[in-house]
């Protein structure tokens, strides 16, 4: 389905333009323009976040820490298969969805722990990489912006793992 | 952005010191070398997507969507000028359809204007990242495909938990922002030339 909307949604701009007579050609050249500025500004910026989280990843850091916080996991009931998932998810798009696979792979892709990891990660953004994305050269101070999007993250988490226990 | 930096920063190297000196500055370059291969990608995005929203603008189709999140946007993000607005709709519209790389470059357009020239960022621009951070995409489309790739009986049967889960994030996130905003200065002048 989702395979479908891009193309179609694409399609039937140009053809609005068209039926409307805009110049779809120069309208597009015009908005493409912006790209270059907009992919520059922002590259300082991704390139921080991006070296600091692949540190932390692979120094084992990552792992780490969901060892240690295994336990307070388990008291909210996150099963202990996913607690590297959840801690890297928040950093990384490609890792968390490699972490995923690794969950269905271990645990069976019908299993309990492996629908919850699906509800947390498809209702979860990369909090840094978008916060960086979008803060990208004006902002510098978040203003909490990041701790509030990872509690709500977080508490979006434990609730993932309790609706997947009645749904 | 600062202490979390220094801290994933700081914490990684010392412990990697011990662990495996030899991998740190090749892992630091992996991640610098994602950032470059990311920056080109997301230029392709961008040339893609600005050019698309160069022919929306032109041809009416981006007023369609704007006028229909106005009701919501033009109360959240009060005093912000229209072409601000109008972007945080659209924005907000690609991500319900999960069209995330459509969404981007629209937002951090949508930042600067809130922004002008300040760097601390004001309150609309926090419950901007914040409601673009707690990802309200409506259809688990990735997702779906991975579980049936995988082998699962019925792939689909994720998409109502995670509906609830996406909406219940947001809705924790929004009401923080407002708890907080008083964190932001001059959060009620909003009204920027």
């Amino acid at each position: 389905m989702s395979a479908y909307i891009l193309p179609a949604f694409i399609a039937a701009n140009f053809l609005v333009g068209a039926i409307r007579r805009v110049p779809v050609f120069d309208a597009f050249v015009e908005g493409a323009k912006e790209a270059f500025t907009l992919a520059l500004q922002v590259f300082p910026y991704l390139a921080a976040v991006l070296i600091a989280v692949n540190l932390f990843k692979e120094s084992g850091l990552s792992l780490l820490l969901a060892k240690a916080a295994s336990p307070v996991f388990n008291a909210l009931g996150i099963p202990a298969e996913l607690t590297e998932l959840i801690v890297v998810r928040p950093m990384s798009g490609s890792g968390s969805i490699g972490l995923l696979a690794e969950v269905y792979r271990t645990c069976g892709a019908d299993s309990y722990a492996s629908r919850a990891a699906s509800v947390i990660v498809g209702s979860s953004e990369t909090v840094f990489y978008v916060a960086a994305l979008y803060g990208g050269g004006r902002v510098k101070r978040y203003k909490g912006a990041i701790a509030i999007a990872l509690f709500a993250t977080f508490a979006g988490t434990v609730i993932s793992c309790l609706l997947c226990r009645f749904l | 952005m600062n202490i979390v930096f220094f801290i994933l920063f700081f914490a990684s190297l010392a412990y990697m010191l011990f662990v495996d000196p030899a991998g740190a500055t090749a892992a630091a370059l992996s991640g610098a070398e994602n950032a470059v291969t990311l920056s080109i990608k997301m230029l392709a995005v961008y040339a893609l997507w600005l050019g698309v929203l160069g022919v929306m603008r032109r041809n009416g189709v981006a007023d369609v969507i704007s006028r229909l999140f106005r009701p919501i946007i033009k109360r959240a993000f009060k005093g912000e000028k229209k072409e601000t607005q109008d972007l945080i709709s659209q924005n907000l519209a690609a991500n319900f359809l999960g069209i995330g790389s459509a969404a981007t470059p629209l937002g951090i357009e949508a930042v600067r204007l809130m922004q002008g020239e300040d760097t601390d960022a004001t309150h609309h621009t926090v419950l901007f990242i914040v409601v673009n951070a707690c990802g309200v995409q409506l259809l688990p489309a990735t997702i779906i495909a991975l579980r049936a790739q995988a082998g699962s009986a019925s792939p689909a049967d994720v998409f109502l938990p995670t509906v609830i889960s996406t909406l219940v994030t947001a809705t924790i996130g929004v009401v923080l922002c407002y708890l907080t905003r008083g964190r932001c200065k001059g959060h009620s002048r909003g009204k920027k030339p």
